[in-house]
């Protein structure tokens, strides 16, 4: 019998054990979210900067960076999403919502076969990284968030890019490690 | 008439005992062997103490210099003599740097003639000259031994730097021209890009700095949670909110 992954509500943030088609404690599905936040804005490749928050330069480097890791990681997609969301929007949610809903990954990667990586940067003060089923096996919910530290100074700065910039190189790292380590 | 019948049977003998006699003397009855002292004196003409002498500074010279001076002392006619030269020259100085001097004190008469590698650097005349110059005086005053030791001491002098003429010239330094310059560049170009392109086919092949990992495919499949088929909840959130100052403080 597989080891179940424990997940934690993107909502109440309480653990999850098994499949659960909604959270036990607060109810909230992904059903529940559609209502919540309407159409999923419209993807723009790697880097999804609706207000314009980025300049073109650092739009650029970005994504090269973005590239890279595409490169260093052949089957995953990290994408970067900026917004500037009412603070009352949770940023679980949302990002939960968005992994699932934004059109960014490929049909077949679904399930098990999902490797992707979102980084939802949210300008009015919070970020969220999630990651698919593919690499629940791998990476750890503590890893996520040594990724997010990582670029949170910059982000306390305003520097948005830097920030991201950061999250791209720690998470490069860290998967890379345990990639070697799996090895 | 009976008389010019005569002249005319023996003029023909006469010439051709001429020309025999011109052949024998040519030709040379045995030559004699290279003498060790450096000086062939059958005839003493040459003062024993002065021919010893003269004997050391030409074995010294030769010692220093490789360059061996023998000298042969007779009495001959200067046809004879030119024609003697050239066959001593021949016995004697086969291989190396040397010269034959034959010096003929009574008609004061003398030839010098280079072996055969010396010719390509001294010519016989000059060297021919330059010895009787130097004997000349000698000569005069009837000294044939100081006639001798002053010309070899000029030959000496003269060939004693054959060394440094020996010494191959200094090459050129080697100029392209310009085709040889464009075959060069063209050549130094296909290497360059013989080298890079191998150098990009290692790299490509070594990945060294861009290597790729590959995740281990899942074996079970993923428990579904909240409704989401791509992600299932497993995120990290972080709050970044400057701090809201107080208004009174």
């Amino acid at each position: 019998m597989a080891e179940e992954i424990i997940a934690k509500c993107p909502s109440c943030r309480r653990p999850v054990n098994g499949p659960a088609p909604s959270c036990p404690h607060c109810h909230v599905s992904l059903r529940k979210l559609d209502l919540k936040f309407g159409v999923a804005p419209k993807h723009l490749g790697s880097i999804t900067d609706h207000e314009q928050i980025l300049t073109s330069a650092e739009r650029r480097r970005l994504t090269t960076l973005l590239a890279l890791f595409q490169r260093r990681f052949p089957q995953t997609t990290f994408e970067v999403v900026i917004a500037e969301s009412p603070a009352s929007v949770s940023i679980g949610e949302y990002t939960f919502w968005l992994a699932n809903r934004m059109r960014f990954s490929a049909i077949e990667a679904k399930g098990e076969r999902n490797f992707d990586l979102l980084l939802v940067v949210n300008t009015t003060g919070e970020s969220g990284l999630s990651a698919g089923y593919g690499l629940e096996n791998l990476i750890a919910e503590e890893d996520l968030h040594t990724v997010l530290e990582a670029g949170r100074p910059a982000f306390v700065g305003k520097r948005w890019a830097e920030g991201i910039e950061r999250c791209v190189q720690s998470l490069l790292e860290r998967l890379r490690d345990l990639c070697r380590k799996e090895k | 008439m009976k008389q010019r019948r005569v002249f005319s049977f023996v003029r023909p003998l006469l010439l051709l005992f001429s020309a025999g006699a011109s052949l024998h003397l040519s030709l040379g009855a045995d030559l004699p062997l290279a003498p060790p002292n450096h000086i062939y004196d059958p005839d003493f003409l040459l003062s024993s103490k002065g021919s010893a002498e003269l004997s050391r500074t030409l074995v010294s010279f030769e010692q220093n210099s490789d360059v061996a001076i023998n000298l042969a002392v007779y009495t001959a006619t200067p046809r004879v003599l030119g024609e003697t030269a050239q066959d001593l020259n021949e016995a004697w100085n086969q291989t190396g740097y040397g010269v034959v001097v034959v010096f003929a004190p009574r008609p004061r008469e003398s030839r010098v003639v280079p072996s055969p590698e010396l010719s390509l650097l001294e010519d016989a005349d000059h060297l021919s000259a330059t010895f009787r110059d130097a004997a000349a005086p000698g000569l005069a005053q009837g000294d044939y031994t100081t006639a001798a030791a002053a010309g070899v001491e000029a030959l000496m002098k003269r060939l004693g730097d054959i060394e440094n003429r020996l010494a191959p010239p200094p090459k050129p330094a080697w100029r392209p021209t310009r085709r040889e310059m464009i075959l060069i560049g063209a050549g130094l170009a296909l290497g360059a890009l013989t080298f890079l392109w191998i150098a990009a086919r290692i790299w490509r092949t070594a990945n060294l700095f861009d290597h790729s990992y590959r995740f281990a495919e899942p074996t079970a499949p993923a428990t579904l949670r909240f409704g989401g088929r791509r992600c299932g909840g497993r995120m990290a959130t972080s709050e970044f909110r400057a701090p809201l100052k107080s208004k009174d403080a």
